[in-house]
């Protein structure tokens, strides 16, 4: 059988038995959703002064959650991926009255986009930084900037988030301090919009950019430094070869390949740090979502939210070892590749 | 080619007319390296004409100066080494006048009369100089190409990054893989990993006459292969200079390997050089105790690559090059005039000189029995 058939069947199993054990720790914890809604509406009931129904509010509550508690836990998630895979349909959120789908399908691209752009500056400015440290390794400039790198390390993202928040928005007012446009704008191809989804995303970004970053560049340093020793790299230079070259086509290219995997990686860490991001930004994506979901027992949407986030990682993990060999002709040779 | 007096080579005589035709011309080599302990000589003022079209072996232990003699050769000396001294390369004379030669691809200054001072080049033209008239075979051929990259592409690259015509050298290449019994098409579309260790070796021979220069330094580029694969490759030099006219610089620790190939043998001890000869005189009749050492501890010349046995004593510290004689604390006929004067390189026989007092005394009392065929072509 092909590899990557292979791969792939691997990688749904992976997914499928992921979204199980989710499944089935989220009804089995005490206090599950149905209890948990229950209880909510008794209290409110009672609040106001309301005769209570238990039996009636036990019925609502499955219907909202859209589970049944006589049926063994097997069957229900073998209903809830059924009705997922035919019909996108991951029932009704309870808390935005709305198909679970169409929420968060309208939320991706906004958190995509974080992401991603966070992802590409981050490590581009990782392997540019750990290049360059490299490339003048053992100067005053290689030592600063190894401080300048620690110092970013050791800063969480979301304190930084905080601080750029406090400071540039709500302080000096450069940026807004927080939505996904500005809510006067027509969407559309307009400049307005555009330039105002720019600066609702600049401060997200740059967060989402720190966790990208962060730490990265002292290990690429001493993944370039040994590169730099290489025979390759002394014979590329007396063939004559420009530094630009060298620095492109020997350097970084050889050099990123023992961390191209845990860049994929970092993509799946990046949209579970983008949860956090998102609500200190009040940015209205997946992760915002998926928090306001689990604060209010929109069980629906949080199960939603979970597929969506482990299918990001599984995707990441999947796409990695399917790209690697196109990085590293090497890889092909390995035992445990039989393709290419 | 320059015609004049039989004089040896001295010092201090810069435009040295021997009756050879030379290439390059060494004097005064010397590399320090600052180490927490001191100095650290790892060349030590040598002095070396190279002729042209010869083969000539620079035999040495390891950590005896080779590396840094073959890295002068095109001022490659790394960081924090420090190379001084003088490196003269003569290109060849064209015949006809005007019409530069094909091989001169670059353009850096040439000195007076053509004479290049190879340790006086800005970076532009050392950049020109490397590769186009002098390239080199590094130790490690195993890894001196690019992982991620086809062999193909370092051609390319390098054709490029010299300006100059890239189907031309391509043509020439094909020449090459030709002469090294290389099939073009299989190496070139290939990633380093997928060749084997000698046809690796092979293409970065080809790699290094991509742009035809007039010196090839090879820098023990056999010392990984298997003995089959180094004779193979040692018959093919043969070939290849004669084809492409060229000048080998041979560098290796291996004294029989070379015995078939030189046409000189220089032995290096101690960051100098303690003899140098014509390879037949030289193995039949050494001069110097060191080389008969070396030969004495030669057991046979079938035998595997590890048949260089150690010779008694420690090797020469870099920091602390002894006083003297450099050999004297291993020399069994050292006596009290070797540990206090440095004897020069005088003439042991016909083109073929011997840094040792004692020379006369060396050749009658230290004996070794050279195994029959080492000198016969
Ligand atoms: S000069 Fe003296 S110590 Fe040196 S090799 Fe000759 S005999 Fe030995």
């Amino acid at each position: 059988m092909n590899y990557y058939i292979r791969r792939f069947a691997q990688a749904i199993v992976t997914f499928v038995v992921g979204m199980f054990i989710t499944f089935a720790l989220y009804r089995l914890v005490p206090g599950g959703p149905v209890e948990q809604i229950m209880q909510d509406r008794i209290q409110r009931m009672q609040d106001r002064g309301q005769q209570v129904d238990t039996r009636q509010v036990a019925e609502m509550a499955e219907q909202l959650t859209g589970i049944n508690p006589d049926q063994p836990i097997p069957i229900s998630f073998y209903e809830w991926l059924r009705d997922i895979v035919l019909y996108q349909d991951f029932g009704e959120s309870i808390l935005f009255q709305d198909p679970v789908f169409d929420i968060l399908f309208r939320a991706m691209p906004w958190s995509i986009f974080l992401s991603v752009y966070g992802l590409l500056l981050g490590f581009t400015a990782t392997i540019a930084v750990g290049v360059f440290m490299a490339w003048h390794e053992g100067t005053k400039i290689d030592s600063g900037l190894t401080v300048f790198v620690l110092v970013m390390r050791s800063i969480p993202y979301y304190v930084a988030a905080i601080v750029m928040l406090s400071v540039l928005a709500f302080q000096w007012g450069i940026f807004p301090t927080g939505g996904r446009a500005p809510p006067a704008a027509q969407p559309g191809f307009n400049l307005e919009f555009m330039t105002g989804i720019a600066r609702h995303a600049a401060l997200p970004i740059a967060s989402n950019f720190i966790v990208g970053f962060a730490g990265g560049a002292i290990g690429m340093r001493a993944l370039s430094v040994r590169v730099i020793g290489a025979d390759y790299l002394r014979s590329a230079r007396l063939r004559g070869l420009s530094t630009n070259r060298i620095l492109s086509r020997y350097l970084t290219r050889n050099s990123i390949l023992p961390i191209y995997t845990g860049f994929m990686l970092g993509i799946a860490g990046m949209f579970s740090s983008n949860v956090i991001t998102e609500v200190i930004f009040q940015y209205h994506g997946v992760g915002w979502f998926l928090l306001e979901a689990a604060v209010n027992q929109d069980y629906p949407l949080v199960m939603a939210a979970f597929v969506f986030f482990s299918g990001i990682t599984v995707t990441a993990i999947m796409v990695a070892d399917f790209t690697y060999g196109l990085i590293d002709p090497r890889a092909g040779t390995g035992a445990t590749r039989e393709s290419f | 080619m320059a015609i004049g007096q039989q004089n040896q080579t001295t010092g201090d005589d810069e435009t040295d007319d021997a009756d050879e035709d030379i290439v390059m011309e060494v004097r005064d080599a010397r590399v320090q390296f600052g180490m927490s302990r001191g100095q650290a000589w790892v060349l030590n003022d040598v002095d070396m004409d190279v002729r042209r079209e010869e083969i000539l072996a620079i035999v040495g232990e390891s950590g005896s100066g080779k590396s840094m003699f073959a890295a002068a050769l095109m001022d490659a000396v790394e960081d924090p080494g420090h190379l001084s001294g003088d490196v003269t390369y003569y290109p060849r004379e064209t015949e006809d006048d005007g019409t530069p030669s094909t091989d001169q691809i670059g353009s850096y200054d040439a000195v007076g009369d053509d004479s290049v001072d190879v340790l006086d080049m800005s970076d532009g033209e050392l950049q020109s100089f490397r590769w186009e008239e002098v390239s080199m075979v590094f130790q490690g051929a195993m890894n001196s190409f690019n992982p991620t990259m086809k062999i193909k592409g370092h051609f390319h690259e390098t054709i490029q990054a010299h300006n100059a015509v890239l189907d031309e050298r391509m043509e020439h290449v094909r020449d090459l893989f030709e002469a090294l019994h290389l099939d073009p098409d299989r190496v070139m579309n290939s990633y380093p990993h997928e060749l084997s260790g000698g046809m690796k070796q092979r293409a970065l021979i080809a790699l290094a006459l991509v742009l035809e220069p007039e010196v090839l330094v090879m820098d023990e580029p056999t010392a990984a292969l298997d003995l089959l694969m180094q004779r193979s490759i040692i018959s093919m030099l043969r070939e290849l200079r004669d084809e492409f006219e060229l000048t080998i610089v041979f560098i290796t620790h291996d004294l029989p390997l070379v015995a078939g190939l030189s046409d000189r043998i220089g032995v290096l001890y101690a960051f100098e050089f303690v003899e140098v000869g014509e390879t037949r005189s030289l193995l039949k009749d050494a001069a110097h105790p060191y080389t008969r050492a070396l030969l004495r501890s030669v057991p046979s010349i079938d035998s595997d690559i590890d048949s260089m046995q150690p010779i008694e004593g420690a090797r020469p510290d870099p920091v602390n090059i002894p006083t003297g004689c450099s050999f004297h604390p291993r020399c069994p006929i050292a006596d009290d005039r070797c540990e206090i004067e440095d004897p020069d390189l005088v003439s042991a026989g016909e083109d073929h000189d011997a840094a040792c007092f004692y020379t006369d005394q060396a050749r009658s009392e230290l004996s070794y029995i050279l195994d029959h065929g080492s000198t016969e072509d």
